[in-house]
């Protein structure tokens, strides 16, 4: 008897813990989320209401080519910025941690530096490093390339561009993801691997990289989420164009809410893009854990 | 602070020597997007009104321009929470109707204020009105793409008469072998605009297009109907022929491009009205070291034609929370007020729409305005349609694709083709 | 199979010396253990052995090679960490093969050498899972498979039995001794622990502030220490000490006036002069005191009762502490004052600097 009052008082003192959570959760993300479903099946506004369409927004969506550029774009950023920023990442991360003490702080803190500069400041930093008439990286553009090159404002330049600025930007969380996943490794197996005659490669591949596949493995998906989710570099510093090169899907959710009050629309394209990044990020992680556990 | 507490003491005082009378002062809550010059202009016009009136408070906000602006607005509108008065491009307005941001000016409206419609240029009426007539904001000045030039680069060519000023540009060809004559006088950009932002190609795009009589978007929706489209393409042919021969700076930002032109290494340049007090300002002071000048554009194709917007006030239409009578006067009161103090505003490059101060003395003689004033006889809005207009569809397709087609990225033709499927894309 | 020669071998860590000019020689096929209090440098100096540290100064030989300078894994010595270091992402069956792996051996080679270290290891049922799903003593046995497979010249044990239980460390500390026995490898052992050394050693090495302070055959060292460190710290329970002056000596040996005990005195075999009046601490085990109604008295404060041997802990009367084993069924009751003696031949003589007298 007792037993299960306490068992019951355990229960409710553990929902009063979670509840504020829930409750706030409830009314800035679930609520929000419904009634952007609900409108994805309107001709709705951004505001107010619109009459239902049905399925109406997602066929308009299947016929429109922006939507096949803009899913095109954001795959290929996803190609240029997710793995080479994980590798690159990994390859700053081991550099680092062979470094001590003082050195090893002041490197990682430059590092880290520009992830915790807003995107705004970022963008302004690479607009002016790279602008055509005065940018300061132009002279070696015309080095390499021959002529200077507007790279925000030419159709093949402009997303690898984005996708180096963002990975200077975002790289150093990674770092520290990766430097601490490789201080989780005991410096014994190191030794030990010492002992039984590991070279440098073969501790890496041996030890190293399996031990750190875990944290790897969450590295990929934390950032092929966020790659997905690009907008603010290219809303800033090349607005989709030129030639929609640049188009990617949350700009269009952008462009069709804002610039045009299309509610509705922008909604279904939103929702298309959740549905995405659900899809992709758990099919992932799926198969890294596979690919992990084979190991 | 010491200000406010005086006009605190004073209202105060107002009502003490007054008994019996209720003071109640109008709170007007004033929404723009006036920054740098425009805004420090409005600032002044606004606490002078203040100062002017005891029973009225305008109480003013400047937001960030373009597409914030006008999201803020809707949103804000659609709950009841709008301003009582804001500003608004008319070559915004369609979207604005679409939307229903926009309260209809009654004839008692402007009666309040003490306007009447054919106070104003006749443009700037027909771009406030709705496709029904009834007007939706008053406009307050004309701004146009004009064109400014440094008289050092045209010394002894045919395009300077005895007094220094600019002539003898009737035609593209005349235009084109003035740049090359600069170009021989040693300038390195003989014209200057923003060839990779969305508005300066825009505006020279359309400014090119009208001057051939083309349409960019019929009233029934179409994207450059019939001959338009070679129109279209053929605008498109001189600005990157431009280009081709070096005669415009490739990929310039707006910022760059008045930088070449203030720092005298440009012959001309393609802007708004808006720079003349940034160039005026720096020759005053010195600091210019070219002698200038700014005209309207020339007729450089088959008619006269200037790409031109208004700014214009607009009252919200806050269906939710409507408006006392008592704060509609007010407003209006305000906005009367400001069309008559127009001159001030002038000052900033604009043409005020307010024709008894455009055709003031004061005005006729406020240089170089008065130089291109005329232009407002042959100013070209925007296509009527919720895809154009500041910050719209339109300029985004023009920085997307004209700007990088007349930078060299695609042929002409192409680049018509792309925009107007894209904008085509964009209607609904 | 070789032995190990240290000679006088340093090392410094940025300006502090910990290892200090150590030279030190393990037999062929013996057991040394390396023993000492935490921070005595005896994990550097396996290390250091093992490559795992570098050497400032002084020269290390493993058989008749000069090892110095030589990368850890060319040494051929195996190392059981005191945290095992199994790699946790590998089974049984692969931490054991992987220096045969690197070491490209054939898979039939790795297969039967693995599953002979299991064997002896009692470890086949388990090579296939990880070191996670194992027990303490069995991710030992892993650890120290894993050092058999690669059939090294030296085995280093690097405190291999702390992270164990009591009951488990006297089990895998006989099951290390019969391993010894049947492999009949050089081995060094590190630890703590007296116990564990006076049990597995052939030879003990005493450590204390980076040098050794006495090294050889754990009852030699038991019976015959070189200083009052060595006298206190083998044994258990520990050698008792107390200080006195010499009254008088004769061929026989000295007498010594206790300190706080009302003049009361005892007797130690010494055939070194010392004068009169000389501070010396006297050493006691335990074990070689017993009742006598002529000897020292003390009291008694607590006893122990183990069964077959009790410990008595008394106190002089100035409050030394004195532990008395007390052989017999019956021990005396905590309350009565004793009075205890011994053989003068067993009384161990330091001086005042803890220095041995003989």
């Amino acid at each position: 008897m007792t037993m299960i009052h306490n068992r019951r008082r355990h229960y409710l003192v553990a929902a009063s813990l979670v509840a504020p959570f829930m409750v706030i959760l409830a009314l800035v993300f679930l609520y929000p989320a419904i009634r952007m479903v609900a409108l994805s099946f309107t001709n709705g506004p951004l505001i107010g209401a619109g009459d239902w369409v049905g399925l109406d927004n997602y066929r308009r969506l299947l016929s429109d080519n922006l939507f096949y550029t803009s899913l095109k774009n954001n795959g290929y950023f996803i190609v240029l910025t997710v793995l080479p920023t994980t590798l690159l990442a990994l390859a700053i991360a081991l550099m680092i941690n062979r470094l001590s003490g003082r050195l090893q702080a002041t490197m990682l803190a430059l590092f880290f530096l520009p992830y915790i500069l807003p995107v705004s400041v970022v963008t302004q930093i690479w607009s002016w490093m790279l602008d055509f008439q005065f940018g300061i990286v132009q002279p070696l553009l015309a080095f390499i390339t021959g002529k200077p090159i507007p790279v925000f404002r030419n159709p093949h330049w402009v997303m690898p561009m984005v996708a180096l600025v963002t990975i200077w930007w975002t790289n150093g969380f990674n770092v520290l993801l990766f430097i601490a996943g490789l201080r989780n490794i005991p410096v014994d197996l190191f030794e030990a691997a010492s002992l039984d005659g590991a070279s440098r490669r073969q501790k890496f591949c041996r030890i190293t990289w399996p031990l750190l596949w875990p944290v790897t493995a969450l590295v990929l998906t934390l950032q092929l989420i966020l790659q997905l989710k690009i907008f603010d570099q290219v809303y800033l510093m090349s607005q989709g164009g030129p030639f929609n090169s640049s188009y990617v899907l949350l700009l269009m959710v952008y462009r069709e809410a804002f610039q045009l009050n299309n509610g509705g629309y922008a909604s279904a394209v939103a929702l298309v893009l959740f549905v995405l990044i659900m899809v992709v990020s758990v099919l992932q992680f799926q198969l890294l854990r596979l690919g992990g556990g084979k190991r | 602070m010491i200000f406010l507490r005086k006009r605190i003491m004073a209202i105060a005082l107002a009502s003490m020597i007054l008994p019996g009378t209720v003071f109640a002062q109008q709170h007007i809550s004033w929404w723009d997007f006036f920054v740098g010059g425009d805004g420090v202009r409005m600032k002044a016009l606004t606490s002078q009104f203040n100062d002017e009136h005891a029973d009225i408070n305008i109480d003013a906000t400047s937001l960030e321009w373009g597409v914030p602006f006008y999201t803020k607005v809707r949103t804000s509108v659609a709950i009841g929470q709008g301003p009582d008065i804001m500003s608004w491009h008319l070559s915004r307005l369609p979207l604005g109707l679409e939307e229903g941001v926009l309260s209809p000016i009654t004839d008692h409206d402007l009666e309040v204020a003490g306007l009447s419609r054919s106070d104003f240029f006749p443009h700037a009426i027909e771009a406030a009105s709705g496709p029904d007539g009834q007007l939706y904001a008053v406009p307050f000045d004309i701004h146009a793409l004009v064109l400014y030039y440094n008289k050092r680069y045209l010394q002894g060519t045919d395009y300077l008469d005895a007094s220094g000023r600019l002539t003898g540009i009737d035609s593209l060809e005349d235009f084109e072998s003035a740049m090359a004559a600069a170009a021989r006088n040693g300038s390195r950009v003989p014209l200057s605009y923003g060839t990779s932002e969305d508005a300066p190609v825009f505006r020279i795009f359309f400014t090119l297009l009208k001057q051939m009589g083309g349409i960019l978007i019929s009233p029934d929706g179409e994207i450059l109907p019939g001959d338009s489209t070679a129109k279209a393409t053929r605008a498109i042919e001189i600005m990157t022929h431009w280009f081709d021969e070096g005669w415009q700076p490739e990929q310039t930002s707006y910022e760059a491009s008045v930088a070449l032109f203030t720092s005298g290494e440009a012959a001309f340049m393609l802007n708004g009205v808006w720079e003349v007090p940034t160039v005026k300002d720096l020759a005053a002071s010195g600091k210019l070291g070219f002698d200038w000048g700014v005209v309207q554009v020339p007729m450089l194709l088959d008619q006269p034609a200037s790409w031109a917007d208004s700014h214009a006030f607009a009252i919200p239409a806050n269906a939710r929370n409507p408006m006392s009578p008592q704060k509609r006067e007010a407003v209006m009161t305000a906005i009367g007020w400001m069309e008559r103090h127009s001159l001030e505003w002038a000052g900033a490059g604009h043409i005020p729409a307010y024709k008894p101060v455009a055709e003031s003395s004061e005005f006729q003689q406020m240089e170089p305005n008065a130089t291109y004033s005329a232009l407002v006889d042959t100013a070209m809005y925007d296509p009527r349609s919720p895809i154009a207009g500041v910050a719209s569809p339109v300029y985004d397709a023009a920085v997307n694709i004209l700007a990088p087609a007349i930078n060299g990225y695609l042929s002409p033709e192409q680049a018509i083709a792309q925009f107007k499927s894209e904008l085509q894309s964009r209607q609904r | 199979m070789s032995g190990i020669e240290l000679a006088n071998v340093s090392k410094s860590f940025d300006t502090t010396e910990v290892i200090r000019g150590v030279s030190l020689t393990v037999d062929k096929g013996e057991l040394g253990v390396f023993v000492g209090p935490s921070g005595c440098g005896k994990s550097t100096l396996l290390r250091m052995i093992a490559g795992l540290e570098e050497t400032t100064s002084g020269r290390i030989s493993i058989g008749d090679r000069d090892v110095t300078r030589i990368e850890p894994a060319e040494r051929e010595v195996a190392m059981v960490f005191q945290s095992y270091a199994l790699y946790p992402h590998l089974s049984v069956f692969d931490n054991m093969a992987f220096s045969l792996r690197l070491a490209r051996a054939s898979k039939a080679q790795t297969r039967d050498m693995v599953q002979e270290a299991a064997r002896i290891l009692q470890l086949e049922e388990h090579l296939d899972k990880k070191p996670a799903q194992l027990s303490g003593g069995q991710r030992q046995r892993v650890a120290i498979g894993r050092a058999i497979v690669r059939q090294p010249k030296v085995f280093l044990f690097d405190e291999p039995l702390s992270n164990l239980d009591a009951e488990l460390r006297v089990q895998m500390r006989l099951e290390l001794a019969r391993l010894h026995r049947r492999i009949g490898a050089t081995m060094i052992y590190v630890t703590h622990d007296q116990v564990e050394a006076m049990t597995l050693a052939d030879r003990i090495f005493v450590l204390r502030n980076g040098m050794v302070q006495q090294q050889g055959a754990p009852l030699e060292l038991y019976n015959d220490p070189d200083n009052r460190f060595i006298g206190g710290f083998i044994g258990s329970p520990a050698m008792n000490f107390l200080d006195g002056h010499v009254t008088a000596q004769n061929d026989a040996g000295i007498e010594v006036a206790v300190d706080g005990a009302d003049g009361q005195r005892l007797h130690a075999r010494l055939a070194s002069k010392r004068v009169t009046g000389d501070r010396v601490t006297l050493g006691l085990r335990p074990e070689h005191l017993h009742p006598n109604a002529d000897g020292l008295r003390v009291r008694m404060e607590m006893v122990e009762a183990l069964g077959g041997v009790s410990y008595l802990h008394t106190r002089t009367p100035d409050g030394t502490e004195l532990v008395v084993e007390y052989r017999g069924a019956q021990p005396p009751a905590d309350s009565t004052g004793i009075a205890v003696g011994i053989d003068p031949a067993n009384v161990v003589v330091f001086d005042s600097q803890g220095r041995r007298l003989r």
